[in-house]
């Protein structure tokens, strides 16, 4: 579904991922974790092409792109934009557009990207907002939504999309304690459907939970992955063990 | 009073050029502006210096020094210019420099987060400008440009010294046949400030809208 193969990406001299491979097949929950600084996000935003890599390859559902120092793309590359729509990202600050509505969140990319008649993306765009738990909330504007309801709204925008994947960064590290259970339960929700997802959490009971397969990074290199089980309960390196040490209370 | 009376209706066609010179180089400006502040952010190095040196040229000098010189010196490089198109060139790409910049904080106060929320759900840049930032922007520097134009207009009387009839210019000329200072420089700042003070009242009505909207966000 999605492969990524050597990939390297450095910011000014600095080298924040040194060559990462690994695939998410369809259907995969793929969660990331790692101590802050590691390249989970940059490599999250690289598979959205939000950042572009220096080196390697990112293939998506057999379309691959290529890239490499000489020729570099930008990522307001015609090609790059069309397959950006397929895989849709959920940011930690939810970015949810000011000006628009819940709704006329959800259906701008049915409108605009998929070109979608307007009576139909808003009857989608209802669905998907009743999925993640918000009807009613339909003409609320950000503003007047609590942090967890952005979120889900933000979900719900990702899912208008119909993607073949979602990824998330840190989808609920933005948000007061007592509303990260109504984001982690809509998440849940997909998984249970199938949907193919990466996530990038701190949340490990989560990870444990959801994962069909948890990635450690670490210093910009993937330095174990497995099923959560061997992950959490058997870890073989020494610096995932150092890091898993910090949340004893939770795994 | 009578006297004052026999000056109104050369004022008065006076101030129909000044409403005109203003509104027309406010026009062109915001065109020039608006894609000098796209030229400023864009990643092309040549558009990006060509709009760069273009402010720093009209914000480092006089615009009594611009307006002389497009009118006087131009026509040296064969440009022959009437006084009025001076004028509206001189103002407009004057105005044009600040309004660039007013843009162009507008755009810069969007977060970058939204930019890459409309990527994410496949826009290419020039849509999600459209849709999503310049719709955001465009409420931030309404207040700014109300305040320039406020500005444009005042600073529009400086086309008298290149002659153009409008009103600073037919007040003098008035002034200096008639000898009554005080009745038609009083006269001709009265008009200024009447012509100013609707657009004050715009430029408060949407900073108060703004704050409020603010408000509610916090
Ligand atoms: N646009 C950028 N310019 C310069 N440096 C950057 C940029 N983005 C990220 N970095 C650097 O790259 C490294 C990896 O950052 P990244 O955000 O991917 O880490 P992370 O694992 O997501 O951390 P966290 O858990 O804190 O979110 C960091 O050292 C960061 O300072
Ligand atoms: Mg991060």
């Amino acid at each position: 579904m999605i492969q990524v193969k050597d990939i390297k990406k450095s910011f000014h001299q600095t080298e924040v991922l040194k060559n990462i491979s690994f695939q998410v097949e369809q259907g995969e929950v793929v969660v990331i974790i790692g101590p802050s600084g590691s390249g989970k996000s940059t490599l999250l935003r690289m598979m959205n092409f939000l950042e572009i890599p220096d080196e390697g390859q990112i293939i998506i559902d057999s379309k691959k792109i290529h890239f490499d120092r000489k020729r570099r793309k930008h990522r307001n590359d015609a090609e790059i934009c069309s397959l950006r729509s397929d895989v849709s990202m959920v940011f930690q600050n939810f970015n949810l557009f000011e000006h628009k509505t819940a709704l006329g969140n959800v259906i701008e990319g049915s409108i605009m990207v998929r070109k979608m008649a307007k009576e139909k993306a808003i009857h989608q765009g209802k669905e998907f907002l009743q999925k993640v738990g918000l009807e009613g909330k339909e003409n609320n504007y950000p503003h007047e939504l609590s942090g967890g309801q952005k979120q889900r709204v933000a979900i719900a925008r990702a899912l208008a999309m119909r993607p073949k994947a979602i990824l998330f960064d840190e989808p609920t590290s933005a948000l007061d304690p007592e509303l990260v259970g109504e984001v982690l339960a809509v998440i849940k929700k997909l998984a249970e459907e199938g949907m193919t997802m990466v996530i990038v959490t701190h949340e490990m009971g989560f990870a444990k939970e959801v994962g069909d397969r948890v990635i450690f990074m670490d210093g910009g290199y993937i330095v174990e992955s497995g099923p959560p089980k061997k992950v959490f309960e058997n870890p073989e390196s020494e610096r995932l063990k150092q890091f898993l040490s910090r949340f004893s209370n939770v795994v | 009073m009578e006297t004052i009376l026999t000056f109104l209706p050369a004022l008065l066609q006076g101030t129909l050029i000044t409403i005109e010179l203003t509104l027309l180089s406010l026009i062109i400006a915001l065109v020039i502006g608006l894609i000098t502040a796209f030229a400023r952010i864009s990643n092309n190095f040549f558009f990006n210096k060509v709009a760069g040196v273009y402010i720093s040229i009209i914000r480092g000098t006089p615009l009594l020094v611009q307006l002389m010189y497009i009118y006087f010196v131009f026509p040296e490089f064969g440009i022959k210019l009437s006084a009025f198109s001076a004028a509206l060139i001189g103002l407009s790409l004057y105005e044009g420099a600040y309004l660039a910049e007013i843009f162009r904080a507008g755009i810069k106060s969007i977060g970058k987060g939204q930019l890459e929320a409309a990527y994410a759900i496949g826009m290419n840049y020039s849509m999600a400008m459209r849709r999503i930032i310049l719709p955001q922007a465009i409420k931030n520097v309404l207040p700014p440009i109300g305040n320039s134009a406020i500005l444009l207009l005042k600073n529009s009387s400086l086309a008298a010294v290149i002659a153009v009839n409008e009103l600073m210019h037919t007040g003098e000329n008035l002034a200096t046949t008639t000898f009554r200072n005080i009745e038609i420089f009083t006269l001709v700042a009265i008009i200024y400030w009447i012509l100013h003070y609707p657009m004050d009242r715009v430029v408060n009505l949407l900073e108060r809208r703004m704050s409020n909207d603010s408000g509610q966000r916090h």
